[in-house]
């Protein structure tokens, strides 16, 4: 084959130019520290990274809501504690009240239990960040009043306390977090918590003591009250075990996304110092041999 | 036979060596031009003069000055030139496209529709909080605000290219010009029977050029014309050189003669690599955006119309996109100036956040044909990278082959200087024996008169 000179300059340069390809890629990926810095560098990789990012924003998102429900549902279950204090205190009054050996003045023991439905009643209403918690999903005014009128005197004043809030948790997930006033006191009718016992204060005032039927309906509604406390424990515990699940799915999803994308340092490094010996190497071999002709010679 | 003969011999060869030196020196200081082929010089010995029974030569003359050229080689390099156009002038401009996507970066539109999604799903916890409505109207303006900008850019390119490729039809207006003159010129020097050596490296040069520009067909006359045809239409020869232009009918571009008789039916080269852009890539994108915008746009506010607002009254009925057009997504003002007006309850109770929950759904609902909006824009970024890719990589291959077929060209038509100096030392010394013969016959001729 015919040697020239042009021949010998243009493949100098493209090999040149070939070398200093691979050292600005390879620099590139250690200064950005990802192998991916646009779509054509993988596309598959920029496919399955698109992904991975979409669920590391959803899980993100679903941890979010739980965290923000636990101050809800902690409050809910302190007011519940609440309001079984009270009917414990309410049956040992009860109790008392139909225990012969002791004599007492019928109105002590009402006053006791106005205290006690009252106490209750505060805690029907409880208030937190703006929102009734026993009010389901309404929160334009407290659900539970006394209205005054007789009979029943205490109401419901909100149209609907059975309003279920439900957060998502996972991608079909959605978990109810409050404990509706529905659930927990009923139909304000008449035969519910709060006008029971008034009917019981009221007859005590006029000097009855009320009979074992009463007593036995205000253990009933005492149950009933244990009953929603433990489901309200559980929406806790079933909270806490997701918040664990979400952040394990969390560090498996990083790993994932850190496999597609992350360089690996070290062979980078050596990468690059390859080249540039490449580099360096090119430089000089074409160094000796371009600039020599026969002129030099003669 | 006598001396005058020594002394013509000697003439003779001074004056051929004196030219080829000259041929030598030509070549020499047009060493590092890229478009010479080399001279060779082509000597031969003169008629020799027939005596009784000997004949005597009659020294050297210069036959020939020989351009040396494979046109075989610059046929391929010609065809290469166009493909490799074609796949370079379409990756720069997808390369152009691709960057805007800032994919798979936070700032991608993936991301953001992501985020407006899962704001309602941040909303459901708390559907009264003035905060999280506020996020969800700020995430929707980064949501269209890069959609806009993606479509905006997308079509900006798309003019930009039309201004291109008249452009590049003007230069090959100019380069047909240009071979019509030199075929003239040609045909006038081997008429008068030269050797046009430069003014054929001078026409491949110009072939050359516009051979990046589109794919030809060249074919060489008799007479050393040369006959270029391109997409099929016919563009220059010795009597005529065409003219084109560009026109735009029902959003295609296409090129076509002056008086719009014939199109170029284009199959490589720079002009096709745009025209391909902007009648068929650039479109399709476009189209593709387009369809997740609507979707968006039709999707979120079938739901939110059903919703009730959080206001007092409630209200239903509100969109919350005010107009989808062209990439361009706008929100609804009054939900800017008063976020209460956003629904996100299904009954009217402001606790309630059933619609909150349902739009947040629409993130993983088959929307866009059967597929989810998600999936249809990460294959949309998917086709961008692969098409990417393909030219990248049909462009580094076609370069290869473009830097083999200039090796051969080098090898046969390209100067060695070491080569050159060889010559010039040998026609040197040459020159040297001849100017010693001269002083030879001289002597010889002095003795002769001296001896009378």
């Amino acid at each position: 084959m015919r040697v020239t000179d042009r021949l010998l300059q243009n493949s100098y340069l493209y090999n040149l130019n070939t070398n200093k390809n691979s050292i600005t890629k390879t620099q590139e990926q250690l200064t950005t520290q990802s192998k991916i810095n646009r779509p054509s560098d993988s596309p598959l990789g920029t496919n399955r990274l698109l992904r991975l990012n979409n669920e590391m924003q959803n899980i993100s998102t679903y941890l979010d809501n739980v965290t923000n429900s636990f101050a809800n549902v902690d409050a809910t279950i302190n007011a519940m504690d609440g309001i079984q204090n009270q009917l414990q205190s309410v049956l040992v009054d009860l109790t008392s009240v139909n225990n012969a050996t002791i004599e007492g003045n019928l109105d002590t023991f009402a006053d006791q239990l106005q205290v006690s439905l009252d106490s209750i009643l505060e805690y029907a209403n409880s208030n937190f960040n703006g929102k009734y918690l026993f009010g389901g999903t309404d929160n334009s005014q407290a659900p539970y009043g006394k209205n005054g009128t007789p009979p029943p005197e205490y109401i419901q004043n909100t149209a609907d306390a059975g309003g279920q809030q439900k957060i998502k948790i996972s991608g079909n997930i959605s978990q109810k977090i409050n404990i509706t006033g529905e659930e927990l006191f009923g139909t304000i009718d008449g035969t519910d918590m709060f006008n029971k016992l008034n009917d019981i204060i009221v007859n005590l005032r006029s000097g009855v003591k009320p009979d074992a039927s009463e007593v036995k309906e205000m253990e009933d509604i005492y149950g009933k009250v244990l009953n929603k406390l433990s489901v309200a424990g559980n929406i806790k515990n079933r909270l806490l075990d997701t918040e664990e699940l979400l952040k394990t799915q969390e560090l498996n999803v990083e790993e994932l996304i850190s496999k597609e994308k992350d360089v690996d340092m070290a062979r980078a490094i050596v990468d690059y110092e390859n080249q540039q010996f490449n580099l360096d190497l090119t430089y000089k071999v074409s160094s000796m041999i371009l600039p020599k002709s026969l002129l030099d010679y003669l | 036979m006598s001396i005058n003969k020594l002394f013509d011999i000697s003439r003779r060869s001074l004056l051929t060596y004196q030219s080829a030196l000259n041929a030598t020196s030509n070549n020499i200081s047009n060493a590092s031009n890229p478009n010479y082929s080399r001279q060779r010089v082509v000597l031969a010995a003169e008629r020799p003069e027939y005596t009784a029974n000997l004949s005597f030569g009659s020294g050297v003359k210069l036959d020939d000055i020989q351009r040396i050229r494979d046109t075989i080689v610059d046929t391929q390099i010609w065809s290469f030139n166009s493909k490799h156009s074609f796949a370079d002038k379409q990756a720069s401009t997808l390369n152009k496209l691709e960057a805007l996507l800032s994919e798979p970066s936070e700032l991608g539109l993936s991301n953001l529709t992501s985020q407006f999604f899962n704001s309602w799903d941040k909303l459901a916890v708390d559907p009264d909080s003035t905060a999280l409505r506020n996020n969800v109207l700020n995430t929707a303006q980064n949501m269209s605000g890069k959609m806009q900008n993606l479509y905006e850019s997308y079509t900006q390119i798309k003019k930009d290219l039309k201004v291109e490729t008249a452009q590049s039809v003007e230069s090959v207006n100019s380069y047909l010009e240009q071979i019509h003159t030199l075929n003239k010129e040609i045909y006038a020097v081997k008429a008068s029977g030269n050797a046009p050596n430069d003014l054929l490296d001078e026409r491949g040069a110009i072939i050359n050029e516009l051979s990046k520009l589109a794919n030809l067909n060249v074919t060489y006359n008799q007479d050393d014309t040369v006959s270029i045809s391109m997409g099929g239409v016919y563009a220059v020869d010795r009597l005529y050189s065409q003219k084109f232009i560009v026109e735009e009918s029902k959003g295609k571009l296409s090129v076509t003669t002056q008086d719009g008789e014939s199109k170029m039916s284009l199959n490589s080269g720079e002009i096709f690599g745009n025209l391909n852009m902007f009648n068929n890539v650039i479109p399709d994108y476009l189209n593709k955006i387009d369809t997740i915008g609507q979707a968006i746009y039709d999707s979120v506010n079938s739901v939110h119309s059903t919703g009730q607002t959080n206001t007092n009254p409630t209200q239903t009925g509100v969109n919350f996109f005010s107009n989808y057009s062209n990439g361009i997504l706008e929100l609804n003002e009054d939900l800017i100036d008063n976020p209460s007006l956003i629904a996100a309850s299904a009954d009217g109770q402001d606790g309630n956040n059933e619609i909150a929950l349902q739009i947040a759904a629409l993130q993983k609902a088959l929307l866009i044909d059967g597929e989810t909006i998600t999936n249809t824009y990460s294959n949309f970024v998917n086709k961008i990278a692969n098409d990417l890719k393909t030219h990248n990589q049909n462009t580094e291959s076609y370069q290869l082959v473009l830097n083999q077929l200039d090796m051969q060209v080098s090898e046969a038509s390209g100067v060695s200087v070491d080569e050159e100096m060889v010559n010039v030392l040998k026609f040197q010394r040459s020159y040297d024996a001849a100017a010693k013969l001269i002083r030879v016959a001289d002597e010889m001729f002095q003795t002769l008169l001296n001896a009378f």
